[in-house]
């Protein structure tokens, strides 16, 4: 008999690291952008089928975090899940990237999370190096070099996250 | 063995007591060898007397037995059934209906409620339709509503209709925000509730976060226009409730039982929730039952009646005022018009018996009162005039007066500037006159009547004149002492037109046309046709009868161009040029060619294309004189002298030799310096004649022939040796005597040499064989020697055709083949 889970999953990263743009186009919402620049968060749903179990992943998408607004702790309580969003042409987002999984795994523990290395489409921008990179895989974070322009990997990231969530 | 044993009370054979058993060593064996089956024996045997164990083991086989039966008999055990399961139901349901009521609710529920929203969507469709068709205020303004929030008509018209109604119920978890369940009136809501939830969730979340509350404190309410959402919140879940309308308070209680019932229900799935949100589906009745809505109450039917009286009295309220208006307008206005009229004052007015009185001062010449009362739709019976006649001093009525006192003519005009008349238009200077006086007794002294045309002044009657006469552009008219002068030129008809037009108008007493030039007269065309054709002055005009000649000498394109021009001339009937000489025509080109040139009677000229073609024969001095003079022939473009044959010229005195020598083909002549050079090939008859014939030729001083080849002395000795040559064969054979074919070589050979000459004389060497003996071979022989000659010439030479043989029967003596040339004279 199939299932249907329904899961938050929060879509945290600095500011205009592109978090509303890489997951715009592969999810269903109905609120405006409108919201997330009043409330700080807007929320859309990403429904993936895996065999029997259907994940319908709410996702938070929390405004940029930045020095003089912090991310509110309610908006991270009950998360199943979370995207840490990394602008790749920014260094400076890997940091708050850290602060934020920090936060979230006081806030909610340890739950599944990936992370996101964005704009990766621009490669002469690219300041993220591998010995980044590397670093990022022995803290043992998952990382998907992403693209809003092509959409690459951000299927891919979203399954990953949706096997771990039905398991 | 059988009396050792005695049947005991029951039949059993035992042994007989007092003796030595003999079973008992049976028993025992048997005992040893069956003992295990005994036993099984026994306990089957228990089993099918036992009641108890036997349900037991149909009980353990039953559902087998069920299967089975469903596979191989399908329907069977049902039908058996049917009766039995049907009576224990009716059994059960008189006994205790609540337990099967119990049972049944899960599924009766959710499908009376896919039932009542069917129906209510049902109702809510005819209930647009019904709306959508009819035309009323409140309608068009609940249809402007719809089209403004973009909700259907019938929705908006639900929302009217209903004091409040729940729209939707949701339960969230309280933590994730994750929606666990949702009812709705409308199953299209139930699309994004998950999404709602979160939503609802995140803006709890920010305004606690923000205004910096108590962990447990939450929005309570959430108001938009008449829509609030209610929030009952629990300690794992929150239950949100979409009101339309206003909700009594009594609803918060609802809310907040059916949000503790499912506190209470659920504990345990609220606690492990792990985002599966099926299982709250039980809760679902419960979430329905806070689904209500109240009709709004529709206003009593007496108050309806106290408006539609009231309204009625109203309707009759602004009639009355409306028409008294009305007709106080009306009559305002028709005095306005009255007092607005010419020669009309209105003094007073007022109303007696119903009718309209109005009294004041009317100049006699104004305008009737009576016309306006029909135009602002009144009647003789609704108004009374009371008029006392005055004069007025309105220009308009003063003119009146004065037009009846002056009667001037419809072409007069009259107009009062002040005090001051202005005459405009026609009058007779008498009329005028009379007005003058008549005026000044009328107390008008100024008058204006400067652009006034006085209809018997001379220019006026020039103005009439012309009008009448039109004349053409050529004629200037004028006046002088009654007398209409013409000057110009003009038609006959025009002028005979005029002469009776003139008597027509008053005022004229004379027509002097003498200074008109009749444009019809011959001397007139005739002046006409020489402005217009400007003929050279080889060409004389002349007109008769309106008839134009043309005489004289033209070149081409001014008689073509004359042709054309000629009838255009007005009043010209007709053109006559047949008396024209081209200057261009061949005939009087050739004609002026043989006056110049002179040819002799040997040279024949004609003119094609313009161009002078000179045939025949001529000396060179003239040819060269004709070319000079034929370029000076005007209208002559070429002198073609390419037929002219030029009787100084070598070629001229060769054909004139030729001519008288008659020279066969073979034969050339050639002129070179005077000298006669005679070459190719002749016979000598004509060799003898041209010797003869080129004494005293002209052009000619000496003849040379030494290169002339005569037929006859080539030919002769040659023919002279072929006779002489003697042939011999051996005896009764066509084999040639010792050399003998040496002779026939030596002939070859010579006749080669004149191969030429034996081809143009066609010449050829005739073989005639012989042989001696009598009998049926002699032909064949003589022919087969004639043929060995034939050869012997063709190995040496000679072609085929110039060797002809033939075979004779008699004897030739000495000779056995006779040789001969034959050739043919020239042509």
């Amino acid at each position: 008999m199939s299932r249907v889970l329904q899961k938050k999953v929060c879509l945290l990263g600095s500011f205009a690291v592109g978090k509303t743009s890489l997951v715009g186009r592969f999810v269903k919402g109905i609120f405006s952008d409108k919201y997330l620049s009043t409330m700080g968060v807007k929320i859309d749903r990403k429904s993936l089928q895996l065999d029997d179990v259907t994940v319908n992943m709410m996702l938070w998408d929390v405004h940029g975090e930045e020095s003089n607004k912090k991310v509110p702790a309610a908006y991270m309580r009950g998360s199943a899940a979370y995207l840490l969003v990394i602008d790749g042409t920014r260094i400076a987002s890997v940091e708050a990237a850290r602060e934020l999984h920090a936060r979230m795994k006081a806030e909610v523990g340890d739950v599944p999370f990936v992370v996101l290395l964005n704009k990766v489409d621009l490669q002469d921008e690219w300041q993220l190096s591998d010995t980044d990179v590397t670093a990022m895989h022995d803290d043992g974070w998952k990382c998907y070099k992403t693209s809003a322009l092509s959409g690459e990997n951000v299927e891919e990231a979203f399954s990953c996250l949706a096997r771990q969530l039905a398991s | 063995m059988s009396d050792q044993r005695v049947k005991n009370s029951e039949g059993e054979n035992v042994p007989k007591p007092g003796l030595p058993d003999p079973n008992g060593d049976l028993k025992r064996l048997k005992e040893l060898l069956l003992g295990e089956e005994t036993k099984k024996i026994d306990m089957l045997q228990e089993h099918l007397e036992n009641p108890e164990l036997h349900a037991g083991d149909v009980g353990r086989v039953l559902h087998q037995a069920a299967q089975m039966n469903q596979q191989q008999l399908p329907g069977a055990l049902a039908d058996a059934l049917s009766p039995v399961v049907e009576s224990s139901l009716y059994a059960s349901v008189r006994k205790n209906p609540d337990r099967l009521g119990d049972a049944l609710f899960p599924v009766m529920m959710p499908a009376i409620r896919k039932s009542i929203i069917s129906i209510m969507s049902g109702m809510v469709q005819s209930l647009n339709h019904m709306l959508e068709n009819s035309f009323s205020w409140q309608g068009l303004k609940w249809r402007l509503e719809s089209i403004q929030t973009g909700k259907s008509f019938a929705e908006i018209v639900m929302y009217h209709t209903l004091d409040y109604r729940v729209e939707q119920v949701f339960l969230i978890h309280k933590e994730d925000g994750s929606m666990l369940q949702h009812v709705s009136f409308m199953e299209e809501d139930s699309e994004n509730a998950d999404l709602v939830s979160s939503m609802l969730t995140a803006i709890q979340d920010f305004v606690r976060d923000s205004f910096q509350v108590e962990e447990n404190d939450s929005i309570e309410k959430l108001n938009i226009g008449n829509m609030v959402v209610n929030i009952e919140a629990g300690s794992k879940a929150v239950l949100a409730a979409v009101v339309r309308g206003n909700a009594p308070t009594a609803f918060n209680e609802t809310l907040q039982l059916c949000c503790e019932s499912i506190h209470k229900q659920m504990a345990a799935e609220l606690n492990n929730f792990d985002g599966d949100a099926s299982v709250f589906n039980a809760v679902r009745p419960d979430m329905e039952s806070c689904l209500i809505s109240q009709t709004a109450t529709p206003s009593s039917k007496s108050n309806l009646k106290a408006k539609l009286v009231l309204a009625a009295l109203a309707v009759m309220l602004v009639s009355w005022t409306g028409l008294s208006w009305y007709q106080t307008e009306r009559e305002k206005s028709l005095i306005q018009a009255l007092d607005a009229l010419s020669g009309v004052v209105v003094i007073r007015t007022s109303h007696e018996q119903g009718a309209l009185l109005i009294s004041g001062l009317r100049d006699p010449l104004a305008n009737n009162a009576d016309a306006l009362l029909h135009q602002y739709g009144m009647s003789k019976n609704d108004v009374v005039f009371m008029w006392t006649p005055y004069q007025s001093l309105e220009p308009n009525i003063q003119i009146k007066r004065i037009k009846r006192l002056l009667k001037p003519d419809a072409k007069t005009q009259l107009q009062l500037d002040g005090s001051t008349l202005i005459i405009t238009g026609m009058a007779h200077r008498a009329w005028l006159k009379q007005a003058n006086t008549l005026l000044a007794l009328a107390g008008i002294s100024d008058i204006r009547s400067d652009t006034l045309v006085l209809t018997d002044s001379s220019d006026y009657l020039l103005q009439i004149a012309t009008e009448q006469l039109q004349p053409p552009e050529t004629v200037h008219l004028s006046m002088r002492d009654e007398t209409l002068i013409a000057v110009g030129k003009a038609s006959h008809a025009w002028l005979t037109k005029a002469v009776t037009a003139v008597g027509t108008i008053a005022g004229i007493k004379a027509f002097d046309s003498s200074k008109v030039l009749n444009m019809q007269s011959d001397s007139y065309l005739l002046s006409e046709s020489i402005r217009l054709l400007q003929p050279p002055s080889t060409v004389h005009l002349n007109v008769q009868d309106a008839l134009l000649a043309a005489t004289g000498k033209a070149s081409q394109a001014w008689i073509s161009n004359s042709s054309k021009a000629a009838v255009l001339i007005p009043d010209i009937k007709a053109y006559d040029d047949s008396k024209l000489v081209d200057t261009e025509s061949n005939a009087y080109l050739l004609k002026k060619a043989k006056h110049l040139l002179k040819p002799p009677v040997s040279v024949r000229l004609s003119i094609k294309r313009s161009r002078l073609i000179a045939k025949g024969e001529a000396s060179s001095k003239w040819i060269k004189s004709a070319h000079k003079h034929a370029q000076r022939i005007s209208g002559i473009k070429g002198f073609d002298t390419r037929q002219l044959i030029d009787t100084g010229s070598n070629a001229y005195v060769l054909a004139k030799i030729r001519r008288k020598l008659q020279p066969p083909e073979s034969v050339k002549l050639k002129l070179q310096n005077r000298q006669l050079i005679i070459s190719g090939i002749a016979n000598a008859a004509w060799a003898k004649r041209a010797g003869k014939l080129t004494l005293g030729l002209d052009g000619v001083n000496s003849v040379w022939m030494r290169k002339l080849v005569v037929i006859e002395e080539v030919l002769a000795p040659l023919k002279a040796a072929l006779r002489n040559t003697e042939l011999r064969f051996v005896a009764h054979s066509n084999q040639f005597m010792d050399g003998e074919t040496l002779k026939i070589k030596r002939l070859a050979q010579q006749l080669i040499k004149q191969s030429d000459l034996l081809r143009i004389t066609q010449a050829h060497v005739k073989v005639t064989g012989y042989s001696r003996l009598l009998g049926g071979h002699a032909s064949a022989l003589a022919l087969s020697r004639a043929t060995m000659v034939k050869r012997e010439f063709v190995k040496n030479g000679l072609v085929n055709s110039q060797v002809e043989t033939s075979g004779l029967k008699t004897r030739k003596e000495g000779w056995a083949a006779q040789l001969d040339l034959i050739w043919s004279p020239l042509p």
